[in-house]
């Protein structure tokens, strides 16, 4: 199963949740909502195109709608591969924290 | 309300590369729905630039990492190296010719460097880089000061960052033996905890002991093995025995090993006694203070307990220390105290020097280039057979480092030729007061062969990887057509053409300067031929044991006092001397470097009469001593040095001064005065009473005879002084006898450097020569260079033209055509290289000449040098010439 980075996780999950309509704009405000933190639209797409050819994400390019301006937009999708590959991540992450998180939050909550 | 036009235009001047489309579509949505959400237009907008910003960056580093992917991975192995040596013995003349250029142009680029490497060294002692020395540097200025017996109380009491602290000051001393003959060495009062610093033992007997430095104890000497070899033969049974240091005997208590000269160039050492006087802040003696940093004591916790110190020092003595700041140095930056902060100058020379071995590299990389034109259908077969554009490259390239390695190797060892022949000269001409520290090596060290190493691998990047990429350039299908016409698709570019006409410009500029240069080395530093400066002998008196400057008013009134007692008895015992034709006393002599005055001539006020001319304090006499005639007017007159604290209102110039200063006329009554910077007054009104010869007043370069002028001193007003004595033939035999004259009269006086009017600058002529040999062996890498790039590109031509020239043959071409396309662009190349040369040296020249330069006769040298690199480069050319117009047509055709 392939490895993935903590971004790369945010990224997959973001564009699971967004279903049909993950595409750069929508990616963006999902990942900023969730994490609290601006993402340029560059790191995004690098990622994806990684992604891409590790063959965990395919992307296709959207069609013109007549009542949008500019560019139609290149969707994305979370491929089985990737979906294996964020399961494994999650549950890797999961089990390493099991029953920690008592102990973590103390820690993290104390003054020192 | 969306992005502005120049928002977006700057985003997408920003955002490239393959996602550039969908971010810039996406920044505009984006700036859109953070409006519609409800976000101020400044705040999307910022929010669109950042955005735009940061995509520039990822996507930026993106595309970089992806290229550098792409690079090709370069592989070596065992067969590289194999096939590299093979190539290296198939085409001699070629790997002659490169390493002979890179094995002289390696060390050339390595000098400056090797400059800073000699001053940087720690001291050849036991953990020497642990030695540090202790000074004040003066706040906001670049001037570093020695250290004084307070500060080196002060810090010995304080500090405990070191385990031990030390002192000593260098001077010379006369050791005087029974029968009266004298011989100064250099010595130093020195400290006996700076043996315990140094970690170093005496061979004999012990080294000096803190009881040695109590006053009234017993006058003890520790010596070097050297004097111990000179002056008592190597006695085994040398402790106990008496020398006579100045006018005192000392017990000898101890020898120290072979080598031991520390801390400069020392060969005796006395201990450091200090008088209550001497130890106020600011008086005494001036010392180098240094110690051995205490064992897990970093640099900066040393200096920060001495800043802690220093603030005490600027309460309790203000005026001394307040504009001080203490600082810890390497040792050795005590004694090359200016020099450490000049290091700077040698960066431009060291840029030079490397921007010169990338020309003489990319001029090898010319002569590669054509021989791997020869070989590109190998390279096009290889190609075909699988072999990468790396592995091609990567053999290349090791060929050319296995040249530049064997061309190091070379350079190094002539190198370490090179260095230990300046040595040896440069231990007999700098010698006494002026003598070398002892630890300097000028030799190849290993950080010298690293440099080196790092040079060679940069050669050979330059010389193989850049025409190895340029070889491989072409397509596979283009090199295999051209290999089976033995054809070439690789050209000489524009860049070759610059190169070979720069090396033919250098080639000229250098050859002209370094032979120009070996007929100006006698002449350099040289009294005017007036003089019979070889029947001189000239030498340096000194009575005090420091500077003037350095010694309190009653201090300079006693050294002056002494100076006119030794001066005025030596010149009468010198009268009274059978074979002294005449004495000539000075602070400068001729054939040495003058200090320069600004003078304004009555008649011609304002800065437009300002004039920097030389000047030379002279005893009455001087003339006459060294047997010059007065070309008008008088000499000097007792008369004309009133006393010693009254200014004397007569001076003489030169022929110079008359000429060029004066303009011409009748120089004699006319007055002059010294210009100081602005606020100051002029100096009096001088009455011009004479005008000699040119006699050498000298620049410090030495080259230049420059207008100047000689004011009278009275005997005593200097010291040191030098002397010249008119002697005849050989006149250094009257060496020794001066000297026991001059110790009878005052034991302490120092007769340094007697050596022949026409040597006493020959430590500076010795380093003129030396630069006017790395000149010539510039001059010879450049020369060699261009012709072999000249010979490679006419024969590249002439193989590359063979159908061309084929063809001609046949319509009916005449020699003289075929001879023109061959040599055409050679010639074409030769010639202006040869053209810039001559005129950027002419109009150096004419100006040189015009500010005094001695030299005459440049143009024959010049048009010489011209004349030899374009008979070189013709001959060059007959061999391909010749080979171009054997061509045959049916040859031709047959390919």
């Amino acid at each position: 199963v392939e490895s993935l980075g903590s971004f790369e996780q945010l990224l997959l999950f973001a564009v699971l949740e967004l279903g049909e309509g993950a595409y750069g704009v929508r990616i963006r405000e999902r990942l900023e909502s969730t994490t609290g933190r601006t993402v340029s639209f560059g790191a995004i797409y690098t990622a994806l195109a990684r992604l891409e050819e590790r063959g965990l994400v395919k992307s296709w390019q959207g069609v013109a709608v007549t009542e949008q301006r500019g560019r139609p937009p290149k969707y994305y999708k979370v491929t089985p591969t990737g979906a294996r590959a964020l399961l494994a991540a999650y549950k890797a992450i999961q089990s390493a924290a099991t029953g920690l998180v008592p102990e973590l939050t103390r820690l993290a909550e104390s003054k020192r | 309300v969306k992005a502005n036009r120049l928002l977006r235009w700057l985003a997408s001047v920003l955002v490239r590369g393959p996602h550039a489309a969908d971010v810039l579509a996406d920044l505009d949505q984006a700036i859109e729905r953070d409006l519609e959400r409800g976000r101020s237009v400044q705040r999307a907008r910022w929010r669109y630039f950042t955005n735009a910003l940061t995509s520039a960056l990822t996507l930026g580093s993106e595309r970089l990492r992806r290229a550098a992917r792409r690079l090709p991975r370069f592989g070596f192995s065992l067969i590289d190296v194999k096939l590299a040596v093979r190539m290296l013995v198939k085409h001699p003349g070629l790997t002659l010719v490169a390493v002979f250029a890179l094995a002289l142009g390696i060390p050339t680029a390595l000098f400056p460097f090797q400059m800073i490497n000699i001053f940087s060294t720690p001291l050849p002692f036991e953990d020497g880089s642990r030695i540090v020395g202790l000074r004040h540097r003066v706040v906001g200025e670049f001037e570093a000061l020695r250290g004084s017996l307070h500060e080196y109380q002060t810090w010995r009491e304080s500090l405990g960052s070191f385990d031990q602290l030390g002192a000593a000051s260098s001077s010379m001393f006369n050791i005087i033996a029974d029968d009266g003959r004298a011989e100064p060495w250099r010595g130093a009062h020195m400290s006996a905890s700076a043996f315990g610093i140094v970690r170093v033992s005496p061979v004999l007997g012990r080294s000096l002991v803190a009881a040695d430095e109590l006053p009234g104890a017993p006058d003890v000497v520790v010596i070097s093995h050297r004097l111990w070899q000179s002056v008592l033969g190597g006695d085994p049974a040398a402790l106990g025995k008496q020398i006579r240091v100045r006018d005192a005997r000392h017990t000898v208590v101890g020898v120290m090993p072979e080598g031991f000269l520390f801390p400069v160039n020392d060969d005796l050492w006395l201990p450091l006694r200090a008088e209550a006087a001497e130890t106020q802040p600011g008086n005494g003696p001036s010392l180098w203070i240094f110690g051995r940093l205490s064992e897990g004591v970093s640099e900066k916790r040393a200096l920060d307990e001495m800043t802690a110190v220093e603030n005490g020092l600027d309460e309790t003595f203000p005026d001394v220390y307040a504009s001080l700041r203490p600082e810890i140095v390497p040792f050795t930056f005590l004694i090359t105290n200016e020099l450490e902060g000049t290091m700077w100058v040698f960066l431009p020379f060291q840029i030079i020097a490397v921007a010169l071995l990338a020309v003489a590299c990319g001029n090898v990389g010319t002569l590669v280039l054509a021989r791997t034109a020869a070989r590109s259908g190998e390279v096009a077969v290889r190609t075909a057979l699988g072999a990468s554009r790396a592995r091609i490259v990567s053999q290349l390239f090791v060929e050319s480092l296995v040249l530049a390695m064997l061309a190091t190797g070379i350079g190094l060892a002539l190198a370490e030729l090179v260095a230990d022949q300046f040595a040896r000269g440069a231990a007999s001409t700098w010698s006494g007061e002026m003598s070398l520290p002892f630890w300097l090596d000028f030799g190849p060290n290993r950080r010298t062969v690293a440099q080196a190493l790092a040079l060679a691998a940069f050669s050979a990047v330059i010389a193989g990887v850049l025409p190895a990429l340029k070889a491989t350039k072409r397509d596979i299908q283009g090199n295999l057509q051209r290999a089976s016409v033995s054809r070439s698709g690789i050209r000489f570019g524009r860049a070759t053409t610059a190169l070979i006409v720069v090396e033919v410009a250098l080639g000229v500029g250098c050859l002209f300067a370094s032979t120009t240069g070996w007929r100006l080395v006698p002449r350099v530093y040289a009294p005017a031929s007036e003089i019979a400066s070889h029947e001189y002998l000239s030498a340096r008196l000194r009575v005090g044991d420091r500077p003037l400057g350095a010694l309190s008013p009653a201090q300079q009134e006693a050294t002056l006092g002494r100076m006119a007692f030794v001066q005025g008895e030596l010149l009468r015992r010198l009268a009274a001397e059978p074979g002294v034709r005449g004495v000539a006393l000075a602070g400068t002599l001729p054939g040495e470097p003058h200090e320069a005055v600004g003078v304004e001539v009555e008649g011609a006020p304002g800065t437009a009469g300002l004039r920097w001319v030389k000047r030379a304090t002279v005893a009455v006499g001087f003339f006459d001593g060294l047997g010059v005639p007065i070309l008008n007017g008088r000499d000097f007159a007792i008369s004309d040095v009133p006393a010693r604290d009254q200014p004397s209102t007569a001076v003489i110039v030169n022929s110079a001064f008359v000429e060029r200063v004066l303009h011409g006329g009748n120089p004699i009554g006319r007055l002059v005065r010294y210009r100081r910077d602005e606020p100051l007054e002029p100096g009096p009104w001088l009455e011009i009473v004479g005008v000699v010869p040119d006699l050498g007043m000298l620049d410090a370069d030495g080259m230049a005879d420059y207008a100047g002028l000689y004011y009278p001193a009275l005997p005593g007003a200097l010291d040191p002084v030098k002397l010249a004595i008119h002697l005849g033939a050989e006149p250094t035999g009257f060496a020794p006898r001066l000297r026991a004259i001059a110790a009878e009269i005052d034991p302490a006086a120092i007769l340094e450097k007697p050596v022949p009017l026409s040597e006493i600058m020959s430590a500076d002529r010795h380093l003129i020569g030396w630069l006017v040999f790395g000149v010539s062996v510039i001059a010879g890498v450049a020369v060699l260079l261009s012709i072999a790039s000249l010979y490679a590109l006419m024969s590249f031509t002439v193989a590359q033209r063979t159908h061309e020239i084929g063809i001609r043959t046949t319509l009916g071409a005449e020699a003289g055509d075929i001879m023109a396309v061959i040599a055409r662009r050679a010639l074409l190349q030769l010639a202006t290289g040869i053209l810039i040369a001559v005129t950027t040296c002419v109009t150096l020249l004419v100006w040189a000449t015009g500010e005094g330069l001695r030299l005459e006769d440049w143009n024959v040298n010049l048009a010489a040098s011209a004349g030899a690199v374009l008979l070189i480069g013709l001959l060059a050319c007959i061999a391909p010439t010749r080979r171009g117009l054997r061509i045959r047509p049916m040859d031709a055709m047959r390919v």
